[in-house]
């Protein structure tokens, strides 16, 4: 674990243990002391003395008790804090390669699931440590009370973990087990919330309800079924820890009998007793939920994960990458021979697709969904490798680009475009931060939403999507329409930019795409005839390679001619 | 016709109770009683244990014979085989108890929930949402646990505790239950303290979930145009905020803690001197003195977890918190317990002069519009313009404001739920797939539709060839974890949906906004099609409506601003399968 705040918090945790377990010791022969003085027969003693140092006893345990518990939760909460900035790191770097799984699992492990670590790292790690340096501690004070009875909290003590390991090994199997049941049913349950507008307009939502509750009991009969097993290890810790006592005061009971040993160290050893084994049971106890707490460091380590498929943080170790980036507007930018396989699906994607986007050329690419359209924009931004052939800006591997210079120089509109839950300005800025009020509203106006910045309440400043004001899938397009209108880029990749739009939008945004794709290069795929018309070139995809496509040609200004192309190098030169 | 049959905890008048409280919940009683039984035993073991042990050992000293201990001997041992046992069995009593409130929260929540979608949940409905509330009810649940335990085990202690002790000498038990008394208040205390710096906690915690979502739908963009930097500086920023709540509990949790320990000895100490007092006035003798103190050791023991439970149940609090919030929200409409409705077949659709509103502001105003049976209508206009509200209105998922919608001249306000989707089937525009299997997800629509039957709703939205290359047919697991759709397929599902429904009128909302726009204008010709006869009410941008509809509006502002007959050509609603043809348009 990479978290040197866990190491500082349990070094700090067994320090502050050590001197409670010292005054845990001081009030035990304190105690001692003063109840045998009061046996028939022997003399009272110093009581003033016993009970000065009961006081200090309590007095620094106490004191002990703030300055650990302080530390442990302050621990807890930087190491989560940690984990969480981690996995929000990796999972945004992953995400536009397509494999950071889906939102909601990575909220529900940054969520819910750190949360079992403030148990785990402000509770069990510090107790665990606690259970090992405490015990033997109280042992060597044992052993100086009375050695005979430190042979057998030593005993005791090199059983519990013994046992611990057992029993503990076997719960550890089945928490994990549990933690799934408990994440498949609520994946069951989320899904049929989603769906609950669906199920009410069928009005099937009274069997959607018994599925729910059969699946809430099945859950709860095989979690008790579970615990029954996991409370095992806590039985056989507890037992072993009451009967330890036992096992202490009948032989000392007896041995006071024939006076081998003293009633006042008899009295310190039973009463130190039970101290011996509490943290060890806290620790057992708290076992069943650490484990919970590392199932859920398990999950954050695997979503954080050893590497960074997309190159989007750093730069993979060793290899130097060029900063200076080819200009699409001057050269030509290729896919050549890709090959481009996902998991789960039988047939490559792409395999063998070439394509030439020459500079200051359109390419419109047009055909049914799933045939690996937004699959090449990825691949254009550098999101996904090509597991064949290469993607080429002037004949250099975009593998061999760094990856954040390249896309300064793309201007990207994704699929299923998404705002921040932030303002509208924010929102258009992160496009161009350094743009002007008048450069958003003039970008709104070309992408055909001039009513938006002046329609909302607070207008640029209105807050939207979560939390704020809610967008329509077609003010949602046309807001990031605007930011690809804001952001002057070489190479523009456009994925269906106006899906959601009517005819009349869709014109004014195809006049202001017009006018920025002036001289640059583009990858456009759409559906749309209207946007095809932008096009020097339309191909098609077909088997997972580029075929030319003539269709979609209103005004008869689609074809295969790369005349326009030539223009715009010429143009680039 | 038969009313809202079948129906059990739905969404009716008089029907579900919604998430209000722990207390409402109720608990069940058997198990709690089995639960407490074995806490009292666990407790009563622990104490006696010690004093059991205090009292054998302090007894030993004075050299009895052997016999005088045999009996504390056993007992000793049988303590401390009984506490572990009972322990045991009062851990699973409680979780027994608690998932069963658990199961039930569920159930509430689900009440709850189910009058709210679509409509009544505002912007934050999305699936990433309710499945908080889900986790919320957890959260609560797991709280709950802890906090039975605890206060079984301290009452079980203190009241035990202090009852020997009062026998063995009044004195002492008074001062022993002053001391666990006032630990108690003292662990309340300290958790009150650390409330506020909890709640801030889980105020950030929330926003770092919602930053979370709201980050991962934005990291394309985000990673393309270079501005990863802004994430780093929000979490930055939740993370500062979550730490000074964080360094607040932590320190209230000390103090708890520290509070507690030092009241323990101080307690302890209170007892010891109290007993002595006593055993020089003659009161008790040095062994029972040995024998309050061990008591008093054992029930201390036990307050001294009060203030890291406590500490813990500040998450339990803020999950009950939204989920109580949650409750109180209105239902948008309240659906009529007996069915007015129609008899089945085609009727009448009619909107008269109506009005919605949401959240203050008129979505839709004076839309009057008559679909008799068989009419096709399409409602056109920008985003925003009242086109979803009009749907809505229809389907009864939120009230006219003013005028009203009907179904064969009964206001939908009248209709049962059940009623309605007799009449409409209704296709969203994103439609969502149950982590089920193909024919299930269709069955959603009818229940008792046959395997030919869906096959043949497939067919008719052109997803025959996607059906023949499934290798499992109909038992083929879609959604979450199973096979991947596009988005077309989805839709294409939805539409196959709302065919199977059998209803006489489809409401379609922008059914291909995400369909393959080259075939999709093929699947609204297929879905008329195979509507046949069908009323339609159809919004959508495809070009071509006016082959396929009988009449255009178009809607701007929420109110109509044009109306245009159209002629239908007959021919329009091509045969199924013929999608993966070129546009031709």
């Amino acid at each position: 674990m990479q978290l040197p705040v866990v190491r500082r918090t349990v070094t700090a945790s067994a320090a502050v243990g050590l001197v409670s377990t010292a005054t845990v010791v001081v009030q035990a022969v304190a105690l001692a002391h003063l109840l045998a003085g009061a046996m028939p027969g022997a003399h009272p003693g110093d009581r003033l003395t016993a009970f000065v140092a009961l006081g200090a006893a309590a007095a620094v345990r106490g004191l002990a008790a703030l300055v650990g518990e302080t530390l442990a939760h302050l621990g807890a909460t930087k190491a989560k804090a940690d984990l969480r900035a981690q996995l929000v790191g990796a999972a945004l770097a992953r995400a536009p390669s397509g494999d950071a799984g889906g939102p909601g699992d990575l909220a529900t492990v940054a969520g819910r699931g750190l949360d079992a670590l403030d148990v785990y790292i402000g509770r069990c790690l510090p107790d665990l440590v606690l259970a090992v340096v405490a015990p033997l501690a109280l042992a060597v004070a044992v052993g100086v009370l009375d050695w005979i009875s430190g042979v057998i909290v030593v005993t005791a003590i090199v059983l519990f973990p013994v046992f611990g390991a057992l029993v503990g090994r076997a719960s550890l199997a089945l928490a994990g087990n549990r933690w799934r049941q408990v994440e498949g049913l609520g994946r069951h349950i989320t899904d049929v919330f989603e769906g609950l507008p669906i199920l009410r307009a069928f009005d099937r939502t009274a069997e959607q309800r018994r599925r729910i509750e059969t699946a809430g009991e099945a859950l709860r009969e095989a979690s008790l079924s579970t615990l029954r097993t996991a409370f095992l290890s806590a039985l056989v810790l507890d037992t072993l820890a009451s009967v330890s006592v036992a096992l202490l005061a009948v032989p000392l009971g007896l041995r006071l009998l024939n006076g081998t040993v003293g009633l006042p160290a008899a009295l310190a050893v039973l009463i130190v007793a039970p101290e011996v084994f509490l943290p060890l049971r806290r620790a057992s106890a708290e076992f069943h939920e650490s484990t919970e707490g590392l199932a859920a460091l398990g999950q954050a380590m695997a979503l954080i994960g050893p590497g960074d498929p997309s190159g989007v943080g750093r730069a993979p170790r060793g290899e130097r990458r060029l900063r200076e980036i080819p200009d699409p507007v001057r050269v030509p930018v290729e896919l050549r021979a890709v090959r481009f396989e996902v998991t789960g699906r039988h047939d490559p994607i792409l395999d063998g697709a070439d394509l030439t986007i020459a500079p200051g050329e359109t390419v419109v690419v047009v055909g049914p969904n799933g045939t690996g359209k937004s699959t090449v924009a990825a691949l254009l931004l550098g999101f996904v490798q090509p597991s064949r052939g290469a993607v080429t800006v002037g004949g250099v591997d975009l593998a061999d680009l760094d990856p954040a210079s390249w896309r300064e120089r793309v201007t990207y509109l994704p699929e299923r475009p998404a705002l921040l839950g932030r303002t509208l300005a924010e929102n258009l800025r992160l496009a161009d931060p350094e743009a002007s009020e008048e450069a958003l509203v003039a970008a709104l106006v070309a992408a055909g939403a001039p009513d938006l910045a002046g329609d909302l309440p607070s207008g640029l400043a209105t807050r939207l999507g979560a939390g704020g004001r809610p967008v329509s899938s077609g003010e949602l397009q046309r807001i990031a329409l605007a930011r690809t209108l804001l952001r002057r880029g070489s190479l523009y990749v456009l994925d269906e930019p106006t899906v959601h739009l009517d005819a009349a939008t869709e014109a004014t945004v195809v006049t202001g795409l017009r006018r920025v794709l002036e001289g640059r290069s583009a990858f456009i795929v759409t559906h749309r005839p209207a946007v095809a018309d932008l096009a020097d070139r339309v191909v098609r995809l077909s088997g997972g390679r580029f075929v030319p496509a003539e269709l979609l040609a209103p005004n008869g200004t689609a074809g295969t001619s790369p005349e326009p192309a030539a223009a715009g190098a010429g143009a680039g030169q | 016709m038969t009313p809202a049959s079948g129906r059990g905890g739905g969404s009716g008048a008089g029907g579900a109770v919604r998430v209000g409280s722990m207390r409402s919940l109720g608990l069940a009683p058997r198990r709690l009683t089995r639960a407490s039984v074995s806490g009292t035993i666990g407790a009563a073991s622990g104490i006696g244990l010690l004093a059991t042990s205090g009292w054998l050992i302090t007894r030993a000293a004075g050299r009895p014979p052997v016999f005088v201990l045999s009996v504390a001997i056993g007992l000793v041992q049988a303590f401390a085989v009984a506490r572990g046992i009972a322990r045991y069995f009062e851990r699973l009593g409680v979780h027994d108890v608690s998932l069963d409130l658990l199961g039930r929260l569920r159930l509430r929540l689900f009440d709850t929930l189910e009058p709210l979608v679509p409509g009544g949940l505002g912007p934050t409905g999305s699936g990433e949402v309710l499945s908080g509330f889900v986790s919320d009810a957890e959260i609560i649940a797991k709280a709950f646990a802890k906090r039975v335990t605890t206060a079984i085990d301290l009452v079980a202690s203190i009241v035990l505790g202090t009852a020997v002790a009062l026998v063995v000498e009044p004195g002492v038990g008074v001062v022993l239950l002053a001391g666990a008394v006032a630990m108690t208040v003292v662990a309340l205390v300290a958790a009150r303290l650390g409330r506020a710096g909890a709640e801030r906690e889980a105020a950030a915690r929330a926003e770092l979930a919602d930053s979370v979502i709201d980050t991962m739908r934005v990291a394309r963009e985000l990673v393309a145009f270079g501005r990863e930097d802004l994430v780093t500086a929000r979490l930055a920023e939740i993370r500062r905020r979550s730490n000074s709540g964080a360094a607040r509990r932590a320190f209230a949790t000390g103090i708890g803690r520290a509070g507690a320990t030092f009241t323990a000895t101080a307690a302890l100490a209170a007892v010891v001197a109290t007993g002595i007092a006593a055993h020089d006035a003659g009161h008790v003798s040095g062994v029972m003195l040995a024998v309050e103190v061990f008591v008093a050791l054992a029930v201390y023991d036990q307050c001294a977890v009060l203030p890291l439970v406590l500490a813990d149940s500040a998450a339990g609090r803020s999950a009950a918190h939204r989920l109580w919030a949650l409750g109180a929200l209105p239902a948008p409409v309240v659906e009529p317990d007996l069915d007015a409705g129609p008899p089945d077949g085609a009727a009448e659709i009619a909107f008269d002069g109506v009005r919605v509103t949401h959240d203050g502001t008129v979505a839709l105003d004076e839309l009057s519009l008559r679909l008799p049976p068989g009419k096709r209508v399409a409602l056109v206009g920008r985003s925003a313009s009242g086109k979803t509200s009009a749907l809505y209105a229809l389907l009864h998922f939120v009230p006219c404001a003013a005028g009203r919608a009907s179904i064969g001249g009964v206001d939908v306000a009248r209709i049962t739920r059940a009623g309605i989707a007799r009449h409409i089937g209704w296709v969203d525009d994103v439609t969502h797939v149950f982590a089920t299997n193909l024919g299930d997800n269709l069955r959603i629509a009818d229940t008792e539709a046959t395997e030919a039957s869906c096959v043949a709703a497939l067919a008719a939205v052109g997803l025959a060839a996607w059906f023949a290359s499934l290798p499992e047919g109909l038992s083929t697991r879609l959604g979450a974890g199973g096979r991947p759709m596009s988005a077309g397929e989805r839709q294409r599902l939805g539409l196959a949906r709302a065919l199977l429904a059998g209803g006489d009128t489809l409401a379609l909302d922008e059914p291909t906004a995400h369909i393959d726009p080259t075939s999709s204008a093929d699947v609204l010709d297929e879905l008329v099609g195979a509507t046949g006869s069908k009323t339609v009410l159809v919004i959508s941008h495809e070009p071509g409506l006016d082959r396929l509809v009988d009449e255009i509006v178009t809607l701007e502002g929420g109110r109509v601003v044009d109306r245009q007959a159209t002629r239908r050509d007959p021919a329009a609603g091509r045969p199924p399968g013929a999608a993966g043809c070129s546009s031709d348009h």
